[in-house]
């Protein structure tokens, strides 16, 4: 297949995946205790709090996700997990980040951050020599440490919102801008045009994915599972720490304003900071 | 793939820490004094969790974290719009079953607990009264160190910490979203999410046994 009908699949299927779906029923079957008005619908809690209005899609997908995850892709990332030594681990994470340094430099770029960028060009030359190909992260020893970026994150920072929340198959928690950031990263990283005119090459990409996808499962097995044991709402939970997590990486770690207003109990404050202290020693 | 990476990666003391909130009644202060309140804390709390030979070392920090603990108004922000459509009993019941689940995740993961340690790295005057003391979690083991920031809200007579960010999450505002997310599933019955949260810290409770 090639690099414009797998690009033209992948929009078809996220077209499908987009479609809205009926939220699910709010009142579980066989309940018998009295009703109590609820003061904010479930709709607006998802349209104020959550930014979820195809909350009734995404949970069927996040569902179907779950059963993969439990008969398939779990099982293979405890077995990686058990066969590879930790060092080896390492080294594949390290080749990772490395064949994903082009699409970190462009992104730097458009984000008009020379100070990364330059880090970025620096550890891909120097882990690709003398860190043999991406395996030893040897940049890191010279005080150039690694750092994600992506288009997602490249369009907050132009002042992009993130759009309605998406829980896709497969690929997971998103939104519409970091899907579309997504897709722009795909056509940014020289991998996809690896197997053009040459057939020989055409499981590279998707063999980077499967490896990524494992070894990232593989080194949270444990946290995703406290997660789930500790939460009531396991979807809900998985929601709320992707739409931080990425909000924290598009102000690259930077304190936020938008605070939890305990003073009300209720929402966000935005508070105008007075000062920033350096630290006590 | 990346922001999913980044996910799981801010996730590991997300899930680790709970719900951890503390208060005191030290006088007022800002920015480094706040600081050196909270690093006095984390080294009271390192203090008990490095003594692994001592079998009342888990008492000892529940007390700890008992002693020190504002759930009730961590839990009663969790609630956000739900909590006026509740009785005070209700109110009363969910704040009971907040502390024991709270206590219980964080007992959970303190089995795990790998003699880390927290570095104070600076803070934030977010207005007066207001300061998060940001922080690293020192660990050798780690590829990249781990930010973990407190929310200290005090007035004139005391500070508070009411909250914990874990690389940039919110622990209280995930824990709100999901219990809004129930709630709102639940027809808005507070006595449903008080149930589930017995039952899952009774669960995690037997897991520890």
């Amino acid at each position: 297949m090639s690099a414009n009908k797998k690009l033209l699949w992948a929009m078809a299927t996220t077209a499908l995946l987009l479609v809205p779906t009926i939220a699910i029923a709010e009142e579980p079957a066989g309940s018998d205790a009295p009703k109590v008005a609820p003061v904010v619908t479930t709709q607006d809690i998802q349209t104020q709090d959550a930014n979820d209005p195809f909350e009734g899609g995404n949970r069927v997908m996040f569902d179907i996700n779950q059963v993969l995850d439990e008969v398939l892709l779990r099982p293979v990332a405890v077995v990686y997990r058990a066969v590879l030594p930790d060092f080896a681990q390492d080294g594949v994470r390290n080749f990772m980040n490395n064949l994903n340094s082009p699409v970190i430099f462009a992104n730097d770029v458009l984000q008009g951050e020379g100070d990364r960028a330059g880090t970025t060009l620096l550890r891909f030359g120097i882990n690709s020599t003398i860190g043999v190909g991406g395996l030893f992260d040897v940049a890191k020893e010279f005080d150039l440490p690694y750092h994600d970026e992506d288009f997602g994150q490249t369009l907050g920072t132009w002042g992009a919102g993130e759009g309605p929340y998406f829980y896709f198959l497969v690929m997971g928690p998103s939104n519409v801008r970091d899907f579309t950031g997504f897709v722009v990263d795909r056509g940014l990283d020289p991998l996809t045009y690896v197997n053009w005119g040459d057939d020989d090459l055409e499981y590279v990409p998707l063999g980077r994915t499967v490896l990524n996808v494992i070894d990232l499962r593989a080194r949270n097995i444990d946290t995703l599972d406290e997660i789930e044991r500790a939460s009531v709402d396991y979807y809900a939970s998985i929601r709320s720490l992707y739409r931080q997590s990425r909000a924290d990486a598009i102000r690259n770690g930077a304190p936020s304003t938008d605070l939890p207003d305990f003073e009300s109990g209720g929402g966000i404050s935005s508070p105008s900071p007075i000062s920033q202290n350096s630290g006590a020693e | 793939m990346s922001g999913l990476s980044g996910l799981v990666r801010r996730s590991v003391l997300v899930a680790g820490l709970g719900i951890l909130s503390f208060t005191s009644a030290q006088p007022a202060a800002s920015g480094p004094d706040a600081e050196a309140f909270t690093q006095n804390l984390i080294n009271q709390g390192v203090a008990i969790l490095r003594e692994t030979g001592d079998p009342a070392r888990r008492t000892k920090f529940r007390a700890f974290i008992f002693q020190y603990a504002d759930v009730e108004r961590t839990a009663i922000f969790t609630l956000g719009n739900y909590k006026r459509s509740a009785s005070e009993a209700e109110i009363a019941d969910f704040v009971t079953a907040f502390r024991e689940f709270a206590t219980a995740t964080y007992e959970s993961r303190l089995a795990q607990y790998k003699n880390q340690s927290l570095k104070v790295t600076g803070s934030v005057d977010n207005r007066p009264g207001d300061v998060t003391v940001n922080t690293v979690v020192v660990d050798r083991s780690a590829r990249e160190p781990l930010r973990i920031a407190f929310r200290l809200l005090g007035g004139s007579s005391a500070y508070k910490f009411v909250d914990v960010q874990v690389e940039g999450i919110w622990l209280s505002i995930e824990q709100k979203e999901q219990f809004g997310s129930f709630l709102g599933q639940n027809n808005g019955r507070l006595p449903r999410l008080t149930t589930d949260l017995n039952a899952r810290t009774q669960r995690i409770l037997n897991g520890m046994r």
